[in-house]
């Protein structure tokens, strides 16, 4: 057969199917079309689109279509910030006031300070190690330094350093709230980089069980208590607290822990090891 | 000390007693007894020292006589910390009177094994397998699990284990009883059936080994009932027992004496392995102490079987009544290799007694999948541990299925947040696995 004609005729049969599907195609998009509101498609468009679910709902798409119809918070994506609410908020025609960015924060001390009491050799959580009979380490409420929360942060902020504590990266966290969901311990919060003064234990035991694992451990023996001017803190089941409202930041249960496990963090400063 | 002499000055089967023994107030599935002695206070040897009316409770006794030092958290060889009562000896062997049955009736049985406390190797307490159900047809007595049938049936004990089994099957009403034994284990099946002159108990050869969490593949093989993982034996009218818990039945009806010792093989890393019977409470050193001490340096104590047992934290937890074998590995043998990638050789999958897929449900598990998991039957495993034993990248694929359960009981649970994820256990918040079959898997 002449190739002419082969190729010729290919061409044509291909073509044919192809502009036969295309004009099914235009005429499909026009029948079946979705209306979307085009406000919709404009706060997608401002919004971080890392799809990591902080925000409460399936995804950036989704927190959209809830922004636009008054479901959901204008201020509710924690990764965007303010930023992004900025951004919305002219989008749909409403005033964002900033307010201040929080970090999460390790509140434990312990880390290489505390005793370990089995060699672990297994999966990589910490959730894991707390299922082991006793734990990992002497102190069954501290850090378990096993990075769980690295493998919960969606942007890479965390990282486990070589004191065995997670370490934050500010400027890529965007306060999201997975690590302290994540964290089994609750060692991990959120805190404002106003509020200073932190306890820096999460141990209840008594203070002679404390001090048998741990330096730096809370032995609930209330002299910030007695020292505070504010009464911001309380001891409850051996374990100091403050409340950060009261708390204005004096630093005298600071000097007088003998424990060493209040502590002041500077901003920008991570938590002392 | 030479090893000649160790053997010279403990001989073997001397009854051991330790000069402070840790009774833990909860060795079985179950709630926490609640003490009955004080501190200071003088017991003797089968003493009543725990007991909780409230519940699933098997009460514990003085395994010696002396006086309660201190009740107190101690570890535990399963749970991690558990209030016990630690008694030191006196060095006496005065014992409350006991009470033996001649010719016992159904109501005496179930009364003796009550009181005597006595837990099977499962953990579960004997007396509410004779009573929870109305209609048991058999009673099984598995010889196959190793650590059980190497404690507990040395030839002098077999007319004692089959007089227990009897007892079983009259305090259940069972009218038929078998004793699975492994096809290989000729020896233990020729002085059983020389032994046995009753026509409704049968011998059953097996060709798998069942550890006490293969219940209800056990009862499946024998019985062809099918027992679904949410169900026990006993729902298919099954009493599954093992060698010492039909021990402890004989000696708690005939002689009176409650569950207050345990049958030990102590193996591995020790001068002078063998078994040993040893008071319930007795720290782990002082067994090996008297096999010898350890030979070489400790790296790994396992209670209960290497596959599917429990590492200990350190050899100062106490023997409790489910122990049966204590595996000392030395600091070469203990795997600390780091796991490598699945290379897909589906050997696990094998050699999976349940026929799940583990190797899937791990990379699931490491990816934090748990619903797909529970799509793939996650909660049908038995962590027998075996997937773990062939598996050439040496993943830790016990223990992510585990961390799987634990993870989809704490998922289940957050609608209803009053409910307890482990009904039955009040020892403490954290969710685990002890209301399932035993825990164990493949933890260091």
């Amino acid at each position: 057969m002449n190739p002419v004609a082969i190729i010729g005729g290919s061409a044509l049969v291909i073509g044919g199917i192809g502009f036969f599907v295309g004009i099914v195609l235009i005429w499909a998009s026009q029948k079946f079309a979705v209306e979307t509101n085009p406000l919709v498609d404009e706060v997608i468009e401002v919004l971080p689109g890392a799809n990591c679910g902080a925000c409460g709902y399936a995804g950036c798409a989704d927190f959209g279509e809830k922004v636009v119809d008054g479901l959901a918070q204008i201020d509710g994506c924690p990764v965007g910030g303010f930023d992004t609410a900025k951004l919305i908020g002219e989008l749909l025609g409403q005033e964002v006031k900033e307010a201040e960015s929080i970090y999460p924060f390790v509140r434990c001390n312990g880390g290489l300070n505390c005793t370990d009491n089995i060699d672990y050799v297994g999966i990589e959580d910490c959730r894991a190690v707390m299922m082991t009979s006793i734990g990992e380490k002497g102190c069954k409420y501290g850090c378990m330094g096993r990075g769980t929360c690295v493998r919960a942060c969606p942007f890479g902020a965390i990282e486990i350093g070589e004191d065995r504590f997670p370490h934050i990266n500010k400027n890529l966290c965007k306060s999201c709230g997975l690590c302290v969901e994540v964290c089994p311990n609750g060692v991990m919060v959120m805190a404002n980089d106003s509020e200073q003064v932190h306890v820096l234990c999460r141990s209840h035991d008594k203070g002679k069980a404390v001090k048998a694992v741990c330096e730096f451990g809370c032995i609930g023996c209330k002299i910030c208590v007695k020292n505070c001017p504010a009464d911001a803190i309380t001891v409850t089941n051996f374990l100091a607290e403050i409340d950060q409202e009261k708390c204005t930041n004096c630093g005298q249960c600071v000097e007088n822990c003998p424990q060493k496990s209040i502590v002041m963090r500077s901003t920008g400063v991570e938590a002392a090891s | 000390m030479t090893t000649e002499e160790v053997k010279k000055e403990t001989p073997k089967k001397k009854k051991e007693s330790g000069k402070q023994v840790v009774i833990p107030l909860l060795q079985h599935i179950g709630i926490t007894c609640k003490p009955l002695v004080k501190v200071k206070d003088e017991v003797l040897i089968g003493q009543k020292i725990g007991e909780n009316s409230d519940g699933l409770c098997a009460p514990v006794h003085s395994s010696i006589a002396g006086h309660v030092v201190a009740i107190e958290e101690r570890l535990h060889p399963l749970c991690g910390k558990i209030s016990s009562i630690v008694i030191e000896s006196d060095e006496t062997n005065r014992a409350i009177e006991y009470n033996p049955h001649n010719n016992p009736s159904k109501e005496d049985i179930i009364n003796a094994v009550q009181e005597a406390g006595i837990v099977d190797l499962t953990g579960y307490p004997l007396y509410d397998m004779l009573t929870t159900y109305n209609r048991i047809d058999t009673v099984l007595i598995n010889l196959t699990f190793p650590g059980d049938v190497n404690s507990n049936c040395a030839p002098e004990n077999i007319p004692k284990i089959i007089e227990g089994m009897k007892l079983l099957m009259k305090g259940s009403g069972a009218l038929d009883g078998a004793f699975i034994i492994h096809k290989y284990n000729q020896s233990l099946s020729s002085v059983i059936k020389s032994k046995l002159h009753d026509e409704n108990i049968e011998i059953f050869t097996v060709k798998d080994n069942y550890s006490p969490t293969m219940a209800n593949l056990l009862a499946y093989e024998i019985t062809g009932i099918p027992v679904p993982n949410t169900q026990t034996p006993l729902d298919a009218g099954v009493i599954l027992s093992s060698a010492s818990g039909a021990l402890a039945v004989t000696r708690a009806v005939n002689e009176g004496i409650p569950h207050i010792e345990a049958n030990v093989t102590v193996s591995g890393a020790v001068r002078n392995p063998g078994t040993r019977r040893v008071n319930i409470g007795t720290s782990f050193k002082e067994v090996i102490q008297s096999s010898g001490g350890y030979s070489g340096e400790p790296g790994k104590i396992i209670m209960n079987g290497s596959l599917n047992g429990t590492a200990q934290p350190n050899d100062e937890v106490p023997v409790i009544k489910s122990t049966t074998e204590i595996i000392v590995q030395s600091t070469d043998e203990v795997l600390c290799e780091s796991p490598g990638p699945c290379i897909h050789c589906a050997r696990c999958v094998d050699v999976c007694p349940v026929n799940i897929l583990p190797g899937r449900i791990a990379s699931f598990s490491d990816m934090g999948m748990y619903d797909e998991c529970f799509k793939m039957h996650v909660s049908s495993c038995i962590e027998c541990g075996q997937c773990f034993y062939v598996c050439p990248s040496n993943r830790h694929l016990v223990q992510l299925i585990k961390f799987a359960k634990v993870e989809l009981v704490k998922l289940l649970t957050i609608p209803d947040e009053e409910a307890t994820p482990i009904p039955g256990c009040q020892t403490c918040e954290n969710p685990c696995l002890l209301g399932e079959p035993f825990i164990s898997g493949g933890i260091a």
